[in-house]
C-alpha cells in the first residue's frame, strides 16, 4: 500500500470535532480503510480533541496528522495549551457499581484501548498524543 | 441527533441514531433524561454507529435516575463498535442488555 499523508488545523471545540471527523472520513475514503478502523479512530479524535477543549480551553489550536504506511494508521493530534500528557491521568475504577461508578477519566482509557500504541511528548511547545492502529484486526 | 419514540406494550421504546459524541451527547442527554420516571424503558442502539466517552456518561446517568425512580431499563441492539467501548469501558455489568429490541419487549412481558 502506498504511503498517505494529510495534515489540518481545527479549533478546539465541538465544531473542531466535526471537522476532525470530516477530515479523517475524506483520508479514510481516499485510502480504503476498513471500517472497523475507522469508528476508532472517530471516537480517538472525539475524546482527544474534548480534552483539549477541557484542558487548554476552546482558544486552543489543535493540529492533526494523518499517515498511513505499511498497513498502519497513525494519527498524531497536536496542541498550544500548557503542557498536559493525558496518559498520566489515572485509569477510572472500572469495577465500581453503578451507584459509585465515576464519570470521569474513561476517555483516555478507552483510546488506550482502542489503539494498539498511544504515546505522548511535547515538542516545539506543542502537546503531542500520537495514536496507532494496524489495519489488520 | 435523531431520536425515534415508540410505545409498545406499556414500555417507551427509544431509538437514537447516528454518533453518540461529544456533539451529540446533550441533545441525547436532554431527550433520555426527560424520560428517566418511565416504569419500563428500552434504548434501542441499532442505528447508532459508535459511541464515545461523553454518551457513555448519559447512559450511566439515565441507568442511574430510572433505578431510583424505581423503574427499569433495558438496552438492546448493541453493534460491534457499541458493544466493543461499552467492555472497554467496563460499562457490559452495569447494564441490562438484550440482543435485540424483541427479546427486550419479551423479558419486560406485557405492561399494565
Amino acid at each position: 500500500m502506498p504511503r498517505r499523508e494529510h495534515s489540518s488545523r481545527v479549533p478546539a471545540s465541538l465544531q473542531g470535532i466535526r471537522q476532525a471527523e470530516a477530515e479523517l472520513a475524506a483520508f479514510s475514503a481516499a485510502s480504503g480503510l476498513p471500517q472497523d478502523t475507522l469508528w476508532r479512530f472517530r471516537v480517538a479524535l472525539d475524546e482527544l480533541i474534548s480534552n483539549v477543549a477541557r484542558h487548554g480551553g476552546s482558544k486552543a489550536d489543535v493540529g492533526l496528522e494523518f499517515r498511513l504506511e505499511g498497513g498502519v494508521l497513525e494519527v498524531t493530534v497536536t496542541d498550544d495549551a500548557p503542557a498536559f500528557n493525558p496518559l498520566e491521568a489515572s485509569p477510572p475504577a472500572t469495577s465500581a457499581g453503578l451507584e459509585t461508578r465515576p464519570v470521569g477519566g474513561l476517555g483516555i482509557a478507552l483510546v488506550r484501548g482502542l489503539m494498539d500504541e498511544v504515546r505522548y511528548d511535547r515538542r516545539a511547545g506543542r502537546n503531542r498524543v500520537t495514536l496507532r492502529r494496524s489495519l489488520a484486526a | 441527533m435523531e431520536i425515534h419514540e415508540e410505545r409498545r406494550d406499556g414500555t417507551l421504546v427509544l431509538t437514537p441514531s447516528g454518533r453518540l459524541d461529544s456533539v451529540t451527547s446533550a441533545d441525547l442527554e436532554q431527550r433520555l433524561i426527560a424520560v428517566a420516571g418511565e416504569r419500563r424503558l428500552v434504548v434501542d442502539l441499532a442505528g447508532v454507529e459508535y459511541v464515545s466517552s461523553a454518551g457513555l456518561r448519559v447512559f450511566l446517568k439515565l441507568a442511574r435516575r430510572v433505578k431510583d425512580a424505581g423503574g427499569v431499563l433495558l438496552l438492546c441492539a448493541l453493534g460491534e463498535p457499541v458493544r466493543q467501548v461499552f467492555d472497554l469501558a467496563g460499562f457490559l455489568p452495569l447494564f441490562a442488555i438484550e440482543p435485540s429490541r424483541e427479546r427486550a419487549l419479551t423479558r419486560l412481558g406485557p405492561g399494565a
